[in-house]
């Protein structure tokens, strides 16, 4: 199985520039997804690879094929990439029995009839629908018909597979149940896959790695842990997962490097110290503010005064109000006027309104982007 | 899985290793430049020789030299405002009537309780498929001066002396052409009454105004974008008739411009090629700025009451005698549109003299003759073979330029929907004599001068806006994934037609076949300025044989003719209903 390979690929349409020349690697037999908000410029990359856009510039390489090089003006059509795909609608033909169109891409490369209804057998029992071959294809419930869809574009051991927003139309039980079988068969099969959603949840389950995309640009590429522990810029961090930001001003530099920022609390100033690895500057410039970045769950809160663990930070606030929600609480903590932050907390703790409290904060969980 | 490999390594083998296929690589638009080059053939080719035309003294294949003299009774002299001032009313009455009536009717159907609306919303619209020049001919063999069947009843059995009823001039003229326009009218109103919000109409109910004020002070004006876009269109057809003023205008003496151009160039000694070229011209550059207003000033305003929302059928309930007198005046209006001619045609098809309808007399003698009759046979063999080439080449064509316009940006796209749309503007007799002057023009074997090519051209050609309009909306229902899902997994762009496109789309293509059929089988006007010996169709025969008063034999060919429409659109309403089921 071949990598796929993405050089300064650019794509306008008109005035709008969705691909902003992107490199990406997809290597062998990995499971990418390319996540982001509509627009983003995630579906436009996947139609690129399959051939149906074409690019404005750039490269791209499916194993050591290049099926577009702008330098080469060349462009390989879309039937002859040797890629499964798998659409948002599904795109199952109607005219057609389930068996008719797993067969398609058998019938396109003239495999022979009895090898095709082994394959295509096969294949269905493979996503479950062993027996459901002669049904006709509009006859199917959306879960059926997406395993039709997947049937399709795996019955030809395709190089790659590319997966457009596939769960995007089943209902949220299903569509968690189908997260879990895409995973396993794409681990069996050791089939290349690109996958574009933009569901963070589905990117993080789903992957070996994230591409999380933003205005036609990569923002960060990563596993699944990288990109949520460790974002590599705001866009990132408020995009993927609950975010907490504090806006700081005055930043002052450590002499190891990292980040002093004074922040203001109701009750007093606290100095929060971050360590350079954490520090993500625009443009290398420390100066000027910028936001301090927490996740709302490596937040604990103590009452006021309460002794710190080793490398902890501590930020003096007030609890604002609470929000039950079965498993756990939320609490709402004023740190000054108009600035507070957000915290999950075990029902059994239960913080009175107006209570002074102190929160506590690993060194390594607190991030400054500038 | 040592299969499954072989058919991954055998699909590698047509990925090209940066071999032949991929340095050789014609871009995909330059098909469209080509098909952008037929299409401006086809349709611009002609208008800009009619233009060339006008300014020269000669004839179809050989031009002559420069003259301003076809524009003559325009510059200064004032010879052709009769014709002017005739055609403005010929246009604006046919409108009038058309629009009291037609929006009567599309308001009692959609809006209101009257009986036997589905009935109604049925048949309004066949008036519209039927053939003018037929029931034309039909309500003339009714109430002509000299021997019509009304008359002629009326002088032995009421002992009257002259006419009761004289169907030439402009009575008959604008009797018999309203009876479609209405039926036009009703067909472009009625889904905008139908989609319109009834909120509106109970808002102006709850305030005090009654029912009948509410049509008028809601109902209507809230409509009146549309309406009056669509009377911008209507006026437009008006100058665009041609069998209504010819057969009707003609003996009474009423000339418009349409008759009028055909009399220069059929009833005069030697034709008057350069005068009614450039009175083709005129009406061509008047058409131009109907449709420029109607686009401009009306076509790009929105709709607003049509909300996407399912409309609320709230219907109004009207007292008896008011339900009950719409519905006898659509009684009336069926029976003169449809009963009286068909049945009329019809009956005389059996009988051997014209009139003579006693039941003693019924015969087969007309058909037969008509079986052995090779003016007749050449007809109807020439209209079937000609139609059917047009509306295939028409598909064709029209579902490429939909497929331009829908499925890619190219900025081709709109310019091929606009060409396809100038036909739209063309009246049939300018047509006629543009595609006669445009196609003897070439050297051979591009002259088409007198041959059935040329006809079928002008068929394509008046096919294509409807076609494009259809063709275009069968593509929109198929999903582009549905096509780029075959496209990934294996099937060239020829397959992905054949094998997915096609069969998706079959209902639209029937539809476009059978629309461009019907259009050709009808046309009077392109046949008629360029059939020669051989390449008559149909309609062409009926009006030999009408100016012949040979009424049996037109009467056998009008109902064959009348069959054969009938049918196709029957077939097209099947299969839709049968789509509709699946």
């Amino acid at each position: 199985m071949p990598d796929v390979v993405l050089e300064k690929v650019r794509k306008r349409f008109g005035e709008l520039t969705a691909v902003d020349g992107i490199d990406l690697r997809v290597t062998d037999g990995e499971m990418v997804t390319l996540l982001g908000p509509s627009g983003c410029g995630k579906t436009t990359t996947l139609r690129m690879i399959a051939g149906l856009e074409v690019p404005d510039d750039g490269r791209i390489g499916i194993g050591d094929l290049a099926v577009y090089d702008r330098a080469k003006a060349l462009n390989v059509a879309p039937e002859l990439r040797n890629l499964g795909m798998v659409f948002q609608s599904y795109a199952i033909w109607p005219h057609m029995t389930v068996a008719e169109n797993v067969a398609y891409p058998l019938r396109m490369r003239r495999v022979a009839r009895s090898e095709s209804r082994r394959l295509v057998d096969g294949v269905l029992a493979q996503v479950g629908l062993a027996g459901l071959g002669d049904t006709p294809a509009t006859n199917l419930s959306g879960g059926q018909q997406q395993r039709v869809a997947l049937a399709r574009a795996l019955v030809f051991e395709p190089q790659v597979l590319l997966l457009d927003e596939p769960l995007s139309n089943l209902d949220a039980k299903l569509r968690e149940h189908m997260r879990f079988e895409l995973r396993i068969m794409q681990r069996r099969l050791g089939v290349t896959a690109l996958y574009v959603t933009h569901d963070q949840e589905e990117a993080l389950t789903l992957s070996d790695r994230v591409v999380v995309m933003s205005a036609g640009r990569i923002e960060q590429m990563g596993t699944p842990t990288e990109i949520y522990e460790r974002p590599a810029t705001r866009f990132v961090a408020e995009f993927i997962g609950k975010a907490n930001f504090l806006d700081v001003e005055a930043i002052a530099t450590a002499p190891d490097g990292g980040a002093e920022v004074p922040l203001e609390t109701s009750r007093g100033r606290a100095v929060i110290c971050v360590p350079a690895e954490q520090v993500r500057a625009r443009d290398g410039a420390a100066n000027g503010g910028g936001s301090l970045f927490i996740r709302p769950e490596k937040i604990r809160i103590e009452a006021g005064g309460t002794a710190l663990l080793d490398g902890e930070q501590r930020i003096q606030g007030e609890i604002l109000g609470r929000a039950y929600l079965g498993d756990h609480n939320e609490y709402l903590i004023g740190i000054r006027d108009g600035v507070d932050v957000r915290v999950p907390a075990p029902v059994e703790k239960d913080w009175a309104e107006g209570t002074p409290v102190d929160l506590a904060i690993n060194r390594k969980d607190i991030f400054l982007y500038t | 899985m040592s299969a499954a490999a072989d058919i991954a390594k055998r699909s590698l083998h047509r990925l090209p290793p940066g071999g032949i296929l991929s340095r050789v690589r014609i871009p995909v638009s330059v098909l469209y430049y080509l098909l952008a080059a037929v299409v401006a053939i086809l349709v611009l080719y002609p208008v800009v020789i009619l233009f060339a035309a006008s300014v020269v003294t000669g004839q179809p294949g050989a031009w002559g030299e420069f003259t301003l003299a076809g524009y003559k009774p325009w510059l200064g002299a004032w010879d052709m405002m009769p014709i002017l001032a005739n055609s403005v009313i010929f246009a604006a009455s046919r409108l009038a009537i058309g629009l009291v009536f037609a929006l009567l009717f599309a308001w009692a159907v959609a809006r209101t309780d009257v009986p036997f609306r589905r009935t109604m919303l049925l048949l309004i619209p066949v008036p519209f498929f039927t053939p003018d020049l037929l029931t034309g001919i039909s309500w003339l063999m009714l109430g002509n001066p000299q021997n019509g069947l009304i008359n002629q009843f009326a002088t032995y059995l009421l002992g009257i002396k002259g006419p009761v009823i004289d169907l030439y001039g402009w009575g008959g003229l604008i009797f018999h052409s309203s009876l479609s326009t209405i039926s036009l009218i009703f067909l472009m109103l009625v889904g905008f009454f139908y989609s319109m919000d009834s909120s509106y109409e109970e808002a102006s109910v709850t305030l005090g105004a009654s029912k009948y004020r509410t049509v008028f002070t809601i109902t209507f004006p809230m409509l009146s974008p549309a309406i009056l876009s669509i009377s911008v269109l209507i006026f437009a057809s008006g100058l665009d008739s041609f069998e209504n003023p010819l057969l009707f205008g003609n003996p009474g003496g009423v000339f418009v411009f349409a008759n009028e151009i055909y009399r220069m160039l059929s009833y005069r000694h030697p034709p008057q090629y350069s005068a009614a070229t450039a009175l083709s011209v005129i009406l061509i550059l008047i058409m131009f700025s109907l449709i420029w207003l109607q686009w401009r000033k009306l076509g790009g305003r929105r709709f607003t009451v049509i909300s996407g929302k399912g409309y609320r059928p709230n219907r109004i309930a009207l007292p008896g005698p008011v339900r009950w007198g719409i519905f006898a005046v659509f009684v009336v209006y069926f029976t003169l549109a449809i009963v009286i001619p068909l049945v009329q045609i019809v009956a005389s098809s059996f009988f051997p003299i014209f009139g003579m309808y006693n039941l003693e007399n019924i015969t087969l003698d007309n058909w037969r003759n008509v079986m052995n009759n090779r003016r007749a046979m050449t007809g109807i063999t020439n209209t079937i073979l000609f139609s059917s080439a047009a509306a295939v080449g028409a598909v064709i064509i029209s579902g490429l330029i939909g497929y331009v316009r829908v499925r890619t940006r190219h900025w081709l796209g709109r310019q091929l929907e606009l060409l396809a749309w100038l036909p739209w503007a063309l009246p049939g007799i300018v047509m006629g004599l543009a595609l006669l002057w445009a196609w003897a023009l070439p050297p051979p074997p591009f002259n088409l001068y007198g041959t059935a090519l040329v006809i079928i051209i002008g068929f394509v050609v008046k096919g294509l806006p409807l076609g494009t309009a259809t063709m275009q909306a069968a593509i929109h229902q198929v999903s582009g994934e549905l096509e780029e899902s075959s496209r990934v997994h294996g099937g060239s762009w020829l397959k992905t037609a054949w094998l997915i496109m096609l069969p998706l789309m079959r209902r639209g293509v029937l539809a476009t076949f059978v629309i461009v059929f019907a259009l050709a089988a009808r046309d009077l006007t392109i046949p008629l300025l360029l059939y020669r010996g051989g390449t008559e169709t149909l309609t062409v025969a009926m009006l030999y044989y009408y100016e012949e008063g040979m009424m049996s034999t037109l009467s056998v060919v009008a109902v064959i003719q009348l069959a054969m429409v009938f049918a196709l659109l029957g077939l097209e309403r099947l299969t839709r209903g049968r789509d509709q089921r699946d």
